[in-house]
């Protein structure tokens, strides 16, 4: 059992946490679980769907983060602005989808953020047929439907 | 990139497609059906915060002489809008749905024009300044009605430069041109269309430096605020002054004292934009130009043969609205 201040998470693998309590309510989930029932604060709370790796890296970002709001002065704007370009670059593709379902799931805004913003500046430039290779989304138009789609928007090409 | 097999739920697709500009969103929507709908729902509001861009309008096709009776100076009397990248100057096409709403034979005695947004009729008016002292002004509201109406200009539309006819530059939802209070007077006026009122009235100009003489060259607008190119401190001095703040007077600001070197450009031209500390855009006959203060130097932006612009340049900031 965790002691006084600190909770454990349990990833759907089993693998057991014990992080403070204010590193886990950077997830707003987390946080209305404990808030709401005190037993979640002495025991095991469960993160269904999020494996030990996946789990890890959340408990790393909120870690930063947690003690960036804490105190200021240790860790300031520009060290966490290049904790979290490193955190991104860092993750390969299945990762970062990975970390985007759980960050959601987990309701850790922040962090939800950056990864969609990182996923944004990554698709930008792309070619619809390269979106729907990264996205596995499968063309369900015509080939007439999509030329008249292309057309209503020349300039976009 | 590499091949995935995950399924990303909607929720997050629209928090991804809310960070993308529009013209990428407008690609995506070929992606899938899901997709398309997402992106084409006008509920779902993407906060697109877009970089103002530049928008001038140009002519293709050869010019021709002008004779009695003949309105067209151009053999192609389409009128062609173009976007401008204010980083590296490349050049875009863009479609102008609105073109086709103006009678094309009379398009040569607009002598302004602009399309503003009225937010207490939460409708859209486009207004037309005709050369000729008939009927020198319609305004038309393009959701309703979309027949044009007869208002009173009590003014003169001083033309830029080179143009042909002059595009309003939109600031606090008014539109903008320079003029003049008699057809032969100075251009020392700052004349905006009211949308709510259906009014033109005059904004605050910068006090005049020499004797009761101030000539304004140009009006453009830069991150929000009008800027304008007048004459400056002494006799051969230009000067680039900025509104800080809408409609207050004091709130005019001088950004460069320009004398000598590419002084002679300025009085022909009308400013764009101001991208630095030392650089703007400026339009001459037709032609793009960026000058810098600082060495004194200008180099121009090339376009294509055979065009010109014809007016613009404005700044604007794409969005999926649209205006019907």
């Amino acid at each position: 059992m965790a002691s006084k201040g600190n909770l454990t998470l349990k990833s759907c693998n089993g693998k057991e946490f014990i992080v403070e309590e204010k590193v886990a309510v950077m997830s707003t989930t987390i946080k209305n679980m404990v808030d709401v029932d005190d037993s979640f604060a002495q025991g095991v709370i469960p993160i269904i769907g999020v494996d030990g790796k996946i789990l890890a890296k959340l408990i790393e970002y909120c870690k930063e983060h947690a003690e960036a709001d804490e105190d200021e002065e240790v860790k300031s704007e520009e060290y966490l602005k290049k904790f979290d370009e490193k955190f991104v670059d860092e993750l390969n593709l299945n990762d970062l989808y990975d970390l985007l379902k759980a960050s959601n799931y987990l309701e850790i805004t922040k962090l939800l953020n950056l990864l969609c913003q990182k996923v944004a500046s990554m698709i930008k430039g792309k070619k619809p047929e390269e979106i729907r290779r990264i996205f596995n989304i499968k063309n369900d138009f015509t080939p007439e439907e999509e030329e008249e789609i292309n057309r209503q928007n020349p300039w976009a090409f | 990139m590499r091949e995935s097999n995950i399924h990303i739920p909607e929720e997050i697709i629209l928090l991804i497609l809310a960070r993308l500009p529009v013209k990428t969103l407008l690609r995506f929507k070929s992606v899938c059906k899901s997709w398309q709908s997402l992106i084409s729902d006008p509920k779902f509001n993407f906060q697109t915060k877009g970089v103002e861009h530049t928008i001038f309008c140009c002519t293709k096709g050869t010019p021709r002489p002008r004779g009695h009776g003949d309105p067209s100076v151009f053999e192609d009397k389409g009128q062609y809008f173009y976007s401008l990248d204010r980083d590296d100057h490349s050049i875009q096409e863009l479609p102008h749905p609105l073109v086709s709403r103006f009678d094309s034979n009379r398009i040569d005695f607009i002598v302004a024009y602009g399309l503003c947004f009225d937010e207490s009729s939460d409708d859209y008016k486009a207004v037309i300044v005709y050369r000729s002292s008939w009927r020198p002004v319609l305004v038309a509201s393009l959701k309703r009605g979309k027949s044009w109406t007869d208002i009173n200009f009590p003014y003169y539309v001083a033309l830029e430069g080179n143009m042909s006819n002059s595009i309003g530059v939109l600031a606090n939802g008014h539109l903008h041109w320079i003029g003049k209070e008699g057809e032969d007077g100075v251009v020392d006026l700052i004349v905006y269309f009211d949308e709510r009122t259906n009014k033109f009235n005059e904004l605050p100009t910068p006090d005049p430096i020499l004797s009761g003489r101030k000539f304004i060259y140009g009006l453009g607008i830069t991150n929000g605020s009008l800027f304008v190119c007048a004459d400056g401190k002494s006799e051969n001095d230009l000067e680039l002054l900025i509104m800080r703040e809408y409609g207050v007077k004091e709130s005019w600001t001088s950004l460069y004292n320009i004398s000598g070197g590419i002084q002679f450009i300025i009085k022909s031209i009308m400013p764009v934009f101001v991208k630095s500390d030392e650089e703007f855009l400026v339009t001459k006959i037709g032609s793009l130009l960026a000058c810098n203060v600082k060495n004194k130097s200008s180099k121009g932006i090339s376009l294509q043969p055979q065009q010109q612009i014809r007016s613009g340049p404005l700044g604007y900031v794409a969005s999926l609205s649209s205006v019907y």
